[in-house]
């Protein structure tokens, strides 16, 4: 079943799915958030549908609002589908899926561990790639660098291109400078 | 999470707590234990020898690749790729090519293709070595180890010709390959597949056929067809539990509808099969997909070489004798979102790219097969015992830095 069909048997049941038109890549369904779990529900469960695989559930920040796209696959019918929710950047909040596929699991994890996304009765939503007591959202595109870890500084000064945090170049190479001088590689002036 | 085996598995340990009556211990395996394949660390409880649950811990390998790729333009993102799964480089390359150019609309050159799943193949073989070799040697036989390594050596050295590297090769480029094959290459693919044939049978006779590999593996770990589905398993892990699913043959990129090669799959339980005494989807059935998949990708080899030979008749500025097609120097890819994927060692590799226009992407999602088959790690390992635990992990032939990124 090609998209165009999937999306109608959908819009059907839920006239509030849209299919934005594009010019390049993949098409996708976009539904609204307070419905995104029983669409996808019903795009598990449907027979003729039977989406039975999740490929990829991704977190995304465009710049003005927050996604959560849900690429699906089926295996007994081989067609694909995807599906896209947006939420805003303050609180974002969607329902989890884990039971719907189990391996959403990991998936929403670390959705929610760099972007913040919340997602509803997720049996287990710690932060995964990041330490626990990590601050912020390292996907977003306004997360700012933190200077230091528990009092460890996390950035280095750049000796190509200036100074990252503190000191300059002018500092670095001289600071260079002596550790040639005292192996020998330069000669003392 | 409701699982339906949950409480069957929950009964068995149940069984075991009667009969060990000993206090739960949590143990905590990794990050730097060998048979960890990296830095994992696993938080097992335990109760007496059996795993009651196991926990993977993940995140110790993170570098944020995926916001780099933010902040590079798309062709400096190649090398990064490299280090996304370094045991096999050149099909996280060609994942990574297949995506950019299926968002951009580019065409690929027919040389190009070749050198692409040749090498890609080549690769296959020895990532599918490490995993084989190492999974023997979790199970305490060393000697598969050295041979699989042996094997690896010749292809590292194929590769070091190709591209001067033995690791992280970068060989691929946006739109082909960076350097057209040098001479004798085509011999030496012939020559190496040649060599390995008689190689794997004697590995098969030295390990795959051995009592005390088979005992340790059999009925261990099982995932069963609709679980493996469910938890989102790719690549031989998800053809060891018997779905027969290959994107090289039922999704085909590059030129892979052009060959013929069977797709490997489990046969666990069946009388017959290779290993009868099995269940379908266990630990066994992995390994053994695994070795049958060495025997296939040697097949291809075969057959890229001799369409190779023939494509070298071409003269030399046909456009079929390209090893890059002729794009702006600045990539500005239209606006648009991608999730494609490609078949890799450890599966399906996906790369979700969306672009808005310029010459950098706005998200570029890796999906990797690693990172799945942790995830369904606690309901799998439930109710094992703490050995066996080690013999699922190497049966899923996990890279951790494909997991973290």
């Amino acid at each position: 079943m090609d998209f165009d069909n999937i999306a109608n048997i959908v819009k059907a049941g839920w006239p509030a799915v849209t299919t934005p038109k594009v010019d390049g890549g993949d098409s996708f369904m976009l539904v609204p958030v307070s419905i995104a779990r029983d669409v996808l529900k019903f795009l598990k469960e449907d027979e003729d549908l039977y989406f039975d695989s999740l490929m990829c559930l991704s977190g995304v920040d465009s710049g003005r609002e927050l996604w959560v796209v849900y690429s699906l696959h089926s295996m007994k019918h081989f067609h694909k589908t995807s599906v896209k929710i947006v939420m805003p950047r303050e609180n974002p909040s969607c329902d989890t899926i884990c039971d719907i596929w189990a391996m959403a699991n990991f998936f929403e994890r670390e959705a929610y561990d760099l972007y913040g996304i919340q997602f509803k009765n997720h049996p287990d939503l710690r932060r995964i790639m990041n330490p626990p007591d990590w601050v912020g959202w390292p996907g977003r595109k306004d997360y700012e660098y933190p200077a230091d870890y528990h009092g460890v500084p996390t950035l280095r000064e750049d000796q190509f291109f200036g100074d990252a945090v503190g000191s300059g170049i002018a500092e670095r190479e001289e600071k260079d400078k002596a550790m040639l001088e005292k192996l020998g590689l330069v000669e003392k002036k | 999470m409701p699982m339906v085996a949950e409480n069957l598995v929950e009964l068995e340990v149940a069984d075991y707590k009667g009969r060990m009556n000993s206090e739960e211990m949590v143990l905590s395996m990794g990050p730097h234990h060998p048979s960890t394949h990296g830095v994992l660390r696993l938080e097992v409880v335990t109760d007496g020898e059996v795993c009651v649950s196991c926990r993977p811990d993940v995140g110790y390998l993170h570098r944020a690749i995926e916001k780099i790729g933010e902040y590079v333009d798309y062709r400096q993102f190649m090398p990064y790729t490299d280090r996304v799964d370094y045991v096999c480089s050149m099909n996280s390359n060609h994942a990574y090519a297949l995506g950019v150019e299926k968002l951009g609309g580019y065409k690929v050159p027919l040389r190009a293709e070749l050198m692409r799943v040749m090498v890609a193949e080549l690769n296959r073989i020895s990532s599918h070595m490490v995993c084989v070799g190492a999974l023997a040697m979790d199970m305490g036989a060393y000697t598969p180890f050295l041979h699989g390594l042996c094997h690896r050596e010749r292809v590292n050295d194929i590769f070091e010709e190709v591209c001067g590297a033995r690791l992280t090769y970068n060989y691929m480029t946006i739109g082909g390959v960076a350097y057209d094959a040098p001479p004798g290459f085509i011999d030496k693919c012939d020559e190496f597949a040649d060599y390995l044939w008689p190689r794997m049978v004697e590995f098969n006779e030295l390990i795959t056929s051995n009592t005390i590999f088979k005992e340790r593996l059999c009925n261990v770990g099982i995932c069963s067809r609709e679980n493996a589905i469910n938890w989102g398993l790719v690549g031989p892990n998800l053809r060891g539990s018997g779905v027969k699913w290959d994107i090289r043959k039922d999704e085909p990129y590059s030129i892979y509808d052009k060959l013929k090669f069977d797709v490997p799959v489990g046969d666990g339980g069946t009388p017959g099969g290779s290993n009868p005494n099995g269940t379908l989807g266990d630990s066994y059935d992995r390994y053994v997909v695994r070795v049958k998949e060495v025997f296939e990708c040697i097949k291809i080899i075969k057959q890229v070489a001799a369409l190779m030979r023939e494509n070298e008749k071409l003269p030399a500025d046909h456009p079929d004798r390209l090893s890059q097609a002729k794009l702006p120097g600045r990539l500005r890819i239209k606006r648009g979102e991608a999730y494609v994927r490609s078949e890799n060692p450890r599966g399906e590799t996906g790369y979700y790219i969306v672009s808005d226009g310029t010459d950098k992407p706005v998200r570029m999602k890796i999906r990797t097969g690693s990172f799945t088959a942790l995830g369904c790690f606690e309901e799998v390992t439930r109710g094992l015992l703490i050995g066996d635990v080690i013999a699922v992990i190497g049966s899923f032939d996990i890279v951790l830095p494909e997991v973290d990124r």
